[in-house]
C-alpha cells in the first residue's frame, strides 16, 4: 500500500487485497479438486495468496486508521490473519494430496469469505 | 495464386503473432477489473496499430528504406538519437518482460520458479536468431501462436451477455477506481501500439525485398491480420470478465490469470493458458530482441539482416546477443514479470509521440513515398489516438503510482 494514501483508502484498497486473494485460493483449490490444474501450480498459488495476506496483515497492523474506521481496520485486520491460516492449511492439505481436509477447508474459507465479504458492505456505508 | 497464399500467410501469421505479454497482461487486468468496459481501448488501439503498420511496410516497399533509416536520413542523427533512445529502452524492457512471460509459463507447468528459467529461456531464444532465417523467426512462431485462438473459443464456450459486451464497445467513464481504470487504458493502449511492432514489420519488409507490387499484401496483412488479432485480445478480456470479475479476482499476479481457461476447457484449459502465454511471449520476444538490432545496426550504420550468416554482420548478432542475455538478467533478478509488463507498457505511451510524430512527417514526404503519401484519414487517425495515449499517459501513470 502507498503511504501517501488515506486510512480510508488504505483500508479499501487493503479490503479489495484480501477479498481478491481470498477467491483466488478458493478457486484453486477447487480446480485442483475437480483435476482442472496441476498439484505444483495449485500449491505455489495457495503460497501466494498465504504470503500476500499476511504481508496485507503486516500493512494494516503498520497503518494508523482514523477514528471512525478504527473498528473496521481492526476487523480487517483479524480476517486477514484468520484467512491467512486457513489457505495455509489449504497448501499443506494440497502438497499431501489430501482431498477430504481440502474440501473441508475450502467450507471454513467460503465462510470466511462470506464475513468478509458483509464487513466490506459495512465498509462501503461507513467509509 | 501465388499472392492470395502470400495474403493468406501473412494474415495468419498477423493473427498467431498479434499477442504479447503486454497484450495478454493488460486485457486479462482489464476484464478482472472493469469487466467488459475496457474493451473500446482494445478497439482504439487496433485502429491505430493497422494504420501504422500499413504506413511501415508502404514506407519500406515504395522508398526501399527501413523506418530507421529513413527517419536518420531525413531529420539526422542528432535528432533521432532521441527516439532511438527512447526506442532502446522501451524494447529492452519488453524484451525482458517477454522473457518474464515465457518463464513463468515454464513456471506454472513445471513449479520450478521463472527465475531459473530466464537464462535457459536466453539460449534457447538466442541460438533461435543465431541460426535461423527471417522466415522461420516471423512465420514458424506465429503460426504456432494461433493456439492463442483458444481464446476465441472459450468466449463461445461461456456465452457472454453479447449486449453488454457491446456496450462494452463504446468509451465511457468508470464508476469506480477511476485512477486505475485509466491507468489499464494507457497500458492497454501502449501494449497494442507498440513501437518494436512498426520497426520490426519495415525491417521485415525489407528483408523480403518488398516493391510498390506488394503494397496489396501489405495493406492485406495489416488491416485483416491486425483486425483478426485484435480479435483474441477482445476475446482473452472477455473471458476474463466472464471468469474473474464475478468472483472478485483483481490480478495481481499471473498465478491469478492461468485458471481463466480451467472454467470452458478443464484440465486443458490450463495447457492451453500457458502454452498460449509461452509461445506468445517467445514469438514476441524474438521479434523484440530481432528489432533490437536492427534498429542499432541500422542507426549505427552496421550491416544487418537476420537472413545474413553472423560472420557477415557480427556487429548485428552481437547486438541482440547482448540485449538477450541482459533482459535475461532482469528477469533472472527477481523482477516481478507483470509489474515489469505493466509499467513497461504504460511507459510505451508516454514515448509514442517521441516515435509517432517523425514517422507521420516521414509519411507526409513526397521525396519518400510520391504518390503513396499518407492522405488525410491516416494522418488524422493516427495523430488524434497517439496524442490521446500520451495525454491519458501523463495523468494516470503519476495518479497510479502517487494514488497507490
Amino acid at each position: 500500500m502507498s503511504c501517501t494514501q488515506s486510512p480510508a483508502a488504505q483500508l479499501k484498497t487493503g479490503l479489495q487485497q484480501v477479498a481478491s486473494w481470498t477467491a483466488t485460493a478458493r478457486m484453486a483449490g477447487e480446480a485442483w479438486l475437480k483435476g482442472s490444474v496441476p498439484q505444483a501450480y495449485a500449491a505455489q498459488t495457495l503460497r501466494a495468496a498465504q504470503e500476500t495476506l499476511q504481508e496485507e496483515a503486516k500493512a494494516l497492523e503498520e497503518a494508523l486508521p482514523n477514528s471512525a474506521a478504527a473498528e473496521l481496520h481492526a476487523s480487517l485486520l483479524k480476517q486477514a490473519r484468520s484467512i491467512a491460516g486457513v489457505i495455509g492449511q489449504m497448501r499443506a492439505a494440497v502438497e499431501k494430496r489430501d482431498r477430504q481436509t481440502l474440501s473441508h477447508l475450502l467450507k471454513q474459507l467460503e465462510a470466511e469469505q462470506q464475513a468478509l465479504h458483509a464487513l466490506s458492505k459495512r465498509g462501503g456505508a461507513e467509509l | 495464386m501465388k499472392k492470395a497464399l502470400e495474403i493468406t500467410l501473412g494474415i495468419l501469421t498477423s493473427i498467431g503473432g498479434f499477442l504479447d505479454v503486454g497484450a495478454i497482461a493488460t486485457a486479462v487486468q482489464a476484464g478482472a477489473s472493469f469487466k467488459f468496459q475496457l474493451l473500446w481501448v482494445v478497439l482504439l488501439g487496433t485502429i491505430c496499430v493497422i494504420f501504422l503498420v500499413e504506413m511501415s511496410g508502404r514506407l519500406a516497399a515504395v522508398s526501399r528504406h527501413t523506418l530507421v533509416d529513413a527517419l536518420r536520413e531525413r531529420f539526422g542523427f542528432n535528432f533521432y538519437l532521441i527516439p532511438f533512445l527512447a526506442e532502446l529502452v522501451v524494447d529492452g524492457l519488453a524484451l525482458a518482460a517477454e522473457i518474464g512471460g515465457v518463464c513463468l509459463a515454464l513456471q506454472l507447468v513445471t513449479g520450478i520458479s521463472f527465475r531459473w528459467w530466464a537464462l535457459p529461456v536466453a539460449f534457447v531464444l538466442w541460438l533461435l536468431l543465431w541460426k535461423g532465417t527471417f522466415s522461420i523467426i516471423e512465420k514458424g512462431t506465429s503460426l504456432f501462436g494461433l493456439i492463442t485462438l483458444s481464446f476465441v473459443v472459450a468466449v463461445f464456450v461461456l456465452h457472454p451477455p453479447w449486449n453488454d459486451v457491446a456496450a462494452g464497445l463504446v468509451p465511457s467513464l468508470p464508476a469506480h477506481d477511476a485512477a486505475q481504470y485509466w491507468f489499464i487504458a494507457v497500458a492497454i493502449l501502449g501494449a497494442l501500439i507498440s513501437p518494436y511492432l512498426f520497426y520490426f514489420y519495415s525491417s521485415g519488409a525489407i528483408e523480403d525485398k518488398w516493391n510498390k507490387n506488394d503494397l496489396g499484401v501489405n495493406r492485406g496483412v495489416a488491416a485483416v491480420g491486425m483486425s483478426f488479432g485484435s480479435f483474441i485480445s477482445l476475446s482473452l478480456l472477455i473471458v476474463s470478465a466472464l471468469v474473474l470479475f464475478p468472483r472478485g479476482i483483481q490480478v495481481d499476479r499471473y498465478e491469478q490469470a492461468a485458471m481463466i481457461l480451467t472454467e470452458p476447457f478443464g484440465y486443458w484449459g490450463f495447457i492451453l493458458f500457458a502454452a498460449s502465454l509461452g509461445i506468445a511471449c517467445f514469438g514476441a520476444a524474438l521479434e523484440a530482441g530481432l528489432d533490437q538490432a536492427y534498429v542499432v545496426a541500422q542507426t549505427l550504420g552496421w550491416n544487418w539482416g537476420e537472413n545474413q550468416h553472423p560472420k557477415e554482420d557480427a556487429r548485428f548478432s552481437m547486438t541482440y546477443t547482448v540485449f538477450i542475455f541482459v533482459a535475461a538478467l532482469l528477469i533472472f533478478a527477481g523482477i516481478d514479470p507483470l509489474k515489469l509488463t505493466i509499467f513497461t507498457m504504460a511507459l510505451t505511451a508516454v514515448i509514442l509521440p517521441l516515435v509517432i510524430f517523425p514517422f507521420l512527417i516521414l509519411m507526409n514526404d513526397e521525396n519518400y513515398l510520391g504518390k503513396h503519401r499518407n492522405g488525410i484519414i491516416s494522418n488524422s487517425v493516427v495523430l488524434i489516438i497517439t496524442v490521446l495515449a500520451f495525454v491519458m499517459a501523463i495523468v494516470a501513470i503519476p495518479l497510479q503510482i502517487f494514488g497507490g
